[in-house]
């Protein structure tokens, strides 16, 4: 029982990123609205980056900051922080992500404007017109 | 084999069952406003979970990117659209399952491959012992700088961020390509759209006594960026923020006198120049692009200080860029393109 338990308790964080992702990408193809397949696109996103910083969780560590002892000395202790390196890629990746997600609503808008309808089955045929 | 529970594993499996909840809501929901809501909710989920995982700058820029931007720009496009989704219609519905059936049995294969990856917070993971504690235990003596993240960002992974930069720059470009209109036969339309006056005292109170607040913030997280968590992307999403809060609860008209196009587009392009002509110098003083170092000689500083001055000055070329891009971003989705009237 207790090797079940350790197995769940060591596992689950990569369950949720990959059960996420497989509901965006699920959405995203399923999902007639194309906002909606927008959102299913920003869930599958946040999937993969959640599963990227799980990687650099380190147990007992803390914030990647530097804590300095009273004589003004940094604590250099590598297992005493969280990896730093995730972070910095998942930083920026979320700041692009927003701009990806401004130019996905930007098309959705012209598409609006030009069919008149953000339904993929009502564009296709009012494409075939 | 035991088990640290500083990690509070049932407070992370609450959040994650909540933030699956969310995504199913966000994705099953017909109305499209509510929908954005919901993604609302989940990008504040995320930024807690990713508190709880110790990555504060990952989460302070989630907060202010997804739980707010993302949230303002969805709203923005579905105010835009404004309209309900019909019935889907039957035939749907074999599409559907096979999907459905495709997604389990990739999802079980993906699962079950989880078996080889290191255990969760395990701090002997590959990941965690290969190149991190070399930035955890030099950085400090080669950048001054106490955030580990602030100087992998913005040092010795600066190309990255630099080109990041330029993504988001294109991506306001993009946007703008996209959705602006040369011709004026449409803009008779907009007449018919009911004008808002903005005439709110208790909104326009809150925002007068918020936004000052706000932008000194933004300048606080850009500027301490080196000491606590924050930093260039951060203070800018912040500081184009109190710009966004302005036109909503004003209008757009209002907040476009405030800051006119021609300088957010200055802005946009201004803060990637910074970031490049920072590297360009670097270079024509010997160096290699982007190696700060090189500044010490101008400075008058240690080569040390000298790439932590660097390292400040990239962060206000991307704080300005990102600012200006949020700004540019929310007034051409809330009003169409038209920058007339905003949401």
């Amino acid at each position: 029982m207790d090797e079940l338990f350790y197995f769940i308790i060591a596992k689950y964080n990569y369950w949720a990123a990959l059960v996420l992702l497989f509901i965006g990408l699920f959405g995203m193809i399923v999902r007639n609205n194309l906002m909606k397949k927008i959102i299913g696109m920003v869930i599958f996103q946040t999937a993969i980056l959640l599963f990227i910083v799980s990687i650099g969780v380190k147990r007992g560590a803390t914030v990647p900051i530097l804590k300095f002892s009273p004589d003004k000395q940094p604590l250099l202790d590598a297992t005493a922080y969280a990896n730093p390196l995730p972070h910095v890629l998942i930083l920026t990746a979320i700041v692009v992500g927003v701009a990806i997600l401004g130019v996905a609503l930007a098309l959705l808008q012209k598409i609006q404007r030009v069919h008149g309808t953000i339904e993929e089955d009502e564009i296709l045929e009012d494409m075939r017109k | 084999m035991t088990w640290d529970t500083s990690l509070l594993w049932q407070f992370d499996i609450l959040i994650l069952l909540m933030m699956v909840i969310c995504a199913v809501t966000a994705l099953a929901l017909e109305g499209l406003l509510s929908s954005a809501i919901v993604t609302g909710a989940y990008s504040f989920l995320i930024c807690l979970m990713w508190t709880h995982m110790m990555a504060v700058d990952v989460a302070f820029t989630e907060a202010a990117v997804g739980a707010a931007i993302s949230t303002v720009l969805f709203l923005g496009t579905a105010q835009y659209i404004n309209r309900w989704i019909k019935k889907e219609r039957p035939r749907e519905q074999g599409i559907k399952q096979i999907t459905l059936v495709i997604a389990v049995i990739c999802a079980v294969m993906m699962l079950s491959a989880t078996r080889d990856l290191p255990d969760w917070a395990d701090p002997d993971s590959p990941a965690s012992t290969h190149l991190s504690p070399g930035y955890i235990e030099q950085g400090y003596f080669e950048t001054a700088t106490p955030n580990v993240v602030t100087a992998v960002l913005a040092d010795y992974r600066s190309y990255d961020t630099m080109f990041e930069a330029v993504v988001v720059f294109a991506a306001a470009l993009v946007v703008m390509v996209i959705l602006r209109r040369t011709s004026h036969k449409h803009r008779k339309l907009l007449h018919l759209r009911p004008k808002r006056e903005g005439r709110d005292t208790i909104l326009r109170g809150a925002a007068q006594s918020i936004i000052p607040v706000m932008q000194i913030f933004a300048l606080y997280v850009l500027f301490h960026g080196h000491y606590s968590p924050g930093g260039g992307f951060q203070g800018g999403v912040i500081f184009g923020a109190s710009f966004i809060l302005l036109a909503l609860c004003y209008n757009l008209k209002f907040s476009m006198n405030r800051f006119r196009e021609h300088a957010v587009l200055w802005c946009c392009a201004g803060g990637v120049l910074l970031y490049a002509g920072i590297g360009a110098v670097c270079l024509g003083l010997g160096w290699s692009f982007l190696g700060y170092g090189a500044l010490a000689g101008i400075l008058g500083v240690s080569e040390v200080m000298a790439r932590s001055h660097g390292i400040l000055a990239v962060e206000i070329g991307v704080g300005i860029t990102v600012m200006a891009v949020m700004v540019s971003l929310y007034n051409d989705l809330a009003s169409g393109g038209d920058l007339e009237d905003g949401l």
